[in-house]
């Protein structure tokens, strides 16, 4: 019996060790894990050429990851206002978001802004314009009535949102009614082409395309006219979820925001084709908070 | 030969020469034939990997919107690393048809990325989506048959380069095989030249060694050889006949040596008997009563014992000269003393009884600048003295009313004092030329024959002193020339 | 003079109606535009009286010359008909040049409101295409310098595009080259053609050879724009075109609304502005034009 009780105290001593040892362990490991997650996983909505776009966010990421010490990851969502959905299912930690899906994930989602680059014209910011055809007739809400317009897509503030709450502003309560007939183009370009061929007597569209196109080709300024303008609003926004660490989100923004001081980050700039980032606020999407609850607030929507 | 050798290690040198540059050019190439096909291989992956990107991106966009659906994120990554592809080639390939065709390649990639692109973020208009998803798909069906097409174009060349470089790489090894034998084969042909060359003439002159050394001195090498050899065996003659003149007057040395010891043990052994028959000669001719007749006699007898005494002097100073007692001197001054003994000896009864009708002149022709000489000047005189009482004796025996020796000094081009010493007398005959300066060789009724020999060896005595003689080109007598080196003190 | 071609369309024969109703139609040439509008008016007039009226629809298609459309309108007027329906500027202002009351209906006529059209006994729609666009497009596919214009002096719609279209070009800066077609021996005119690019206008004469036109300029490699619909498929690389039955349908319900008893003057001219660009994908291949992709996606149809 001797050498049995031996053993099983020698065991249970072995046993209270390695709990106490586990212990210690497991009660320091979440404090490392909630400080300084391993990677950051951001996601971006896609622009005209997503590869080009991809390519020019990866310079980024690459340069976070060094700033940061914690790997930055990108993902792309293949249509406008799907970055809601991606938070959950993806568990995304950040996006660069244009105005109207950062206006959504900072209600619904409670994400915090960073910074927005500043673009090589020197905006941080763009608007949304409503246009016609100089010949058209269109000069007022009256001459509308009966016509066809084209909207970009359905979670975009200047190609959406912007249009339906001017025309709910003007009068308008069913679009469905009050237009011979409406459509998404699917990009701001090919809006901006639907009314210039007259396929569409009204269009909305983004300014940087606008002005863009313009740039290329003069005449189209000749052509169009522009009606009605939006305010100004953040053109993207890097959010963030609210649940990572005050410290990272600083080093973040403090990162971003010194960019444009440091050689390696004007390298980055330049490939990222941004002059800078600057800082953003909460209160720069209260326009858009508005815009929506006029907008989608009495109007109705029906389908796409 | 020397020349020869040379030439031909040279040729030797530039056939080895042109092999490694030839070796050197074949590695080079060959190392570029493999590289080519290494390039090849290498672009046949980079196509390869090409055509696999398109695939998997035509399979991504054929799903996309299925349950197939791939996450958009790859499909991103696939289409970054088909530009990077696509990219690729560019960087090797440098014809122009080719990089037209990849230039058409990366242009065709970059519309299938900008459809995928707009199809991929394409929200509205069903059918559009559609055409944007049949236009991309058409797009990248054209590469995948673009590359393949290039893929067969590559490996028709990889076919013709890998066939090429084989026979390059078979030709490399024949003119490498070639260059060696060619080089191998000269180089024997250079040997055998040079052992011909050299062993023949060797063995000739290893032959002729030999005669001198069995005592052949007058052995000459007769036949003609070349280059150095012919240099070579024309020194060996004149080395025999150099031999054979040292050997002569080894033996001439060796003759004097000998009659010097001779003529001074007998000198030394005749002179003590020869001074006691003169003094009881002496005596009987002055004391005795012998008649004058029978005196005559004795005083012929006592005449005789002098002549032989001096014979034995003179014999014992050319076997055994002084050493000269060398000191600095103005040979004009020194011939004027001469000249002066030799005019007071002239004067002697001896000489009056031999003719004394004939009258001798001196003339002196002396330079005046004459640089001085080192010489003992007591055997100079007796030198000069000795010359100028032969030139009077050849003055007397031609029985020349009127006889004139001309002493003449100068100074010449190599750096020597020359005297010269010529009379007007009868001259000497072909048959003596070459017996002048012989001892015991004498025109003399009365002469020892040793005056000139005496003279010569003085002379030769000296440093770098000579004496020669000839004929007076002009007319009569002789000419005695003497030379000495300057005193460069 | 061309021998002139009747179809006689008998419609269901009403019961209780009084007397047949008698239209005159002349289109300016029988070319597949108008065709189009006249298929569309033929059935919605049908769908209009839907059996109950019997209509008479005595068709003119003269071949598209003055003294033609002139010899038509004048037949029509003999006919006494209850109303005449024009297709194209040229036919209805020959019938407006015959002073007579027959009430009149134009239809596929080029900016109307720029046409002498108005009267107190006629109404009608037209359409508007943006010329603009075409020469837009032309510039996306290559650097234009010189545009031909092909066009016909007898038609007044076909000069005004002309005259549109030239004005645009010299704008920009590109050298325009005049085809003039009025019979077929004009056709040579395009063999020494130097332009880059061709521009056909609304002309009917023009059309009516369409496919000797596209040959020739085929072989010289030139590129042509129409906008009048390639029904034919003659090979025509762009057209932008207004989908012309709306024009036979709105004519037929004008038509219908006269027959009722309606004064034209009491009917509201209209202007369609919609249009449609077709791309030809096949005669791109055969002139070695790639059409960017920008472009492709503006594309209503493509033909593959």
């Amino acid at each position: 019996m001797r050498p049995v009780s031996l053993t099983v105290r020698s065991f249970l001593r072995s046993l209270i060790a390695c709990l106490f040892i586990c212990l210690v362990f497991s009660a320091a490991m979440p404090v490392v894990a909630f400080g300084q997650p391993k990677e950051l996983l951001f996601g971006i909505e896609p622009e005209h050429n997503i590869f080009d776009q991809m390519e020019r966010y990866r310079y980024l990421a690459d340069y976070l990851s060094d700033q940061l010490g914690v790997k930055v990851k990108l993902t792309i969502m293949s249509r406008y206002g799907e970055v809601i959905k991606r938070f959950k299912t993806l568990k995304l930690d950040g996006a660069f978001l244009s105005s109207y899906t950062a206006t959504m994930g900072i209600k619904k989602l409670h994400l915090e802004p960073v910074a927005n680059p500043v673009n090589l014209n020197g905006e941080a910011t763009s608007h949304g314009y409503i246009f016609v055809r100089k010949d058209s007739g269109i000069s007022s809400i009256l001459d509308m009535e009966g016509s066809n317009i084209v909207f970009v897509d359905p979670a975009t503030m200047e190609g959406y949102l912007f249009p339906l709450a001017f025309l709910k502003q003007q009068g308008v309560k069913d679009i469905n009614k009050f237009f011979h007939r409406y459509y998404f183009s699917g990009s701001h370009v090919s809006a901006i082409f639907a009314v210039l061929d007259g396929r569409a007597d009204i269009g909305a569209a983004k300014d940087t395309f606008y002005n863009n196109l313009v740039k290329n080709d003069p005449s189209i300024e000749q052509e169009l006219e522009i009606i009605a303008r939006s305010p100004k609003v953040p053109e993207v926004t890097l959010c963030i979820k609210s649940e990572i660490d005050q410290d990272l989100r600083e080093r973040l923004g403090s990162v971003l925001l010194h960019m444009d001081k440091t050689p390696d980050g004007i390298k980055v700039l330049q490939r990222f084709k941004a002059i800078r980032f600057v800082e953003s606020s909460k209160e720069d999407f209260g326009i858009i908070e508005k815009m929506a609850q006029i907008a989608l607030g009495e109007l109705m929507v029906n389908g796409k | 030969m020397k020349k020869k050798i040379i030439m031909a290690f040279f040729l030797l040198f530039l056939l080895f020469f042109a092999g490694i540059v030839a070796t050197l050019h074949i590695i080079d190439r060959t190392t570029a034939n493999l590289s080519s096909l290494l390039m090849l291989h290498k672009i046949e992956v980079i196509r390869q990997e090409l055509v696999i990107n398109v695939q998997t991106v035509q399979s991504n966009l054929y799903t996309i919107g299925t349950s197939f659906n791939k996450d958009l994120d790859i499909i991103v990554d696939n289409v970054l690393t088909l530009r990077d592809r696509a990219q690729t080639c560019s960087d090797c390939h440098h014809e122009p048809e080719m990089a037209n065709e990849i230039s058409q390649l990366q242009e065709l990639t970059g519309q299938y990325n900008e459809a995928l692109s707009y199809f991929i973020t394409s929200t509205a208009d069903a059918e559009r989506i559609k055409r944007l998803q049949t236009f991309a798909a058409d797009i990248g069906d054209k590469i995948i048959d673009k590359s393949q097409w290039m893929a067969m174009i590559a490996n028709d060349s990889l076919r013709k380069k890998t066939t090429a470089a084989m026979e390059e790489v078979a030709d490399s090894r024949k003119i490498l095989i070639g260059t060696l034998a060619f080089a191998f084969f000269v180089g024997v042909l250079f040997s055998l030249y040079f052992i011909r060359s050299i062993t023949k003439p060797v063995t000739e002159l290893l032959g002729a060694t030999r005669k001198i050394k069995s005592g052949n001195l007058q052995y000459q090498i007769e036949e003609k050889l070349k280059d150095e050899f012919g240099e070579l065996a024309g020194s060996f003659n004149e080395m025999a006949v150099s031999l054979q003149e040292q050997y002569a007057k080894l033996e001439q040395t060796e003759q004097l040596a000998v009659v010097g010891e001779l003529a001074a043990g007998m000198a030394h052994e005749i002179k003590n008997p020869m001074a006691g028959i003169k003094v009881s000669m002496q005596v009987l001719s002055q004391d005795s009563p012998l008649p004058q007749e029978d005196k005559e006699i004795l005083f012929q007898v006592i005449n005789e014992i002098d002549r032989i005494a001096a014979m034995l002097k003179d014999l014992l100073s050319y076997a055994r000269p002084p050493k000269p007692k060398s000191i600095s001197l103005d040979v004009n001054q020194l011939l004027e003393g001469t000249i002066k003994s030799a005019r007071y000896s002239l004067r002697s009864p001896k000489y009056k009884v031999k003719a004394p009708d004939i009258q001798v002149e001196f003339v002196k022709d002396f330079s005046t600048d004459l640089p001085r000489i080192v010489a003992d000047p007591g055997q100079l005189q007796q030198v000069f003295l000795n010359l100028i009482l032969n030139a009077a004796d050849a003055i007397y025996s031609a029985s020349e009313h009127q006889g004139v020796i001309t002493i003449k000094t100068g100074q010449s081009l190599d750096k020597t004092v020359k005297i010269s010493i010529a009379d007007n007398g009868k001259g000497i005959d072909s048959k003596s030329l070459e017996y002048v300066f012989k001892p015991f060789f004498t025109t003399k009724s009365q002469g020892t024959g040793l005056g000139l020999a005496i003279s010569k060896r003085l002379v030769e005595q000296h440093n770098g002193g000579n004496i020669t003689f000839e004929n007076n080109p002009g007319g009569k007598g002789v000419i005695f020339t003497l030379t000495f080196p300057i005193d460069k003190g | 003079m061309r021998i002139l071609l009747t179809v006689l369309f008998v419609l269901a024969a009403a019961s209780d109606l009084h007397a047949e109703k008698r239209i005159g139609v002349i289109m300016t040439g029988d070319i597949p535009f108008y065709r189009a509008i006249h298929e569309a008016f033929v059935a919605e007039l049908n769908r209009r009286s839907d059996g109950v009226e019997k209509i008479e629809i005595i068709l003119q298609r003269p071949f598209p010359n003055p003294i033609s459309w002139s010899n038509s309108a004048r037949k029509l007027i003999a006919f006494d008909v209850d109303l005449i329906v024009t297709y194209g500027s040229p036919a209805a202002q020959a019938v407006i040049h015959e002073k007579s009351s027959i009430p009149l209906v134009y239809a596929g006529l080029y900016e109307p409101d720029h046409a002498a059209v108005s009267a107190k006994h006629v109404t009608g729609c037209g359409f508007k295409v943006p010329l603009s666009s075409i020469l837009r497009y032309f510039k996306r596919l290559k650097t234009v310098n010189s545009i031909g214009i092909v066009f016909s002096s007898v038609e007044e719609d076909s000069v005004r595009q002309y005259e549109t279209m030239q004005s645009l070009a010299t704008q920009q800066n590109i050298k325009t080259e005049r085809i003039d077609i009025r019979s077929r021996t004009d056709l040579d005119k395009l063999k020494p053609i130097e332009s880059e690019i061709v521009f056909m206008t609304g002309s009917s004469i023009a059309h009516l050879w369409l496919d000797d036109i596209i040959t020739i300029l085929d072989e010289k490699q030139v590129p042509v724009a129409d906008i009048f619909p390639d029904d034919t498929e003659s090979g025509v690389l762009m057209t932008l075109y207004q989908p012309s039955h709306t024009q036979g349908e709105m004519a037929a319900e004008m038509a219908w609304q006269i027959l009722l008893g309606a004064k034209p003057a009491d009917i509201a001219a209209h202007i369609f502005r919609d249009t449609e660009l077709v791309l030809n994908l096949v005669e791109a291949k055969r002139l070695g034009i790639n059409f960017p992709i920008q472009l492709l996606i503006e594309a209503t149809k493509v033909i593959e």
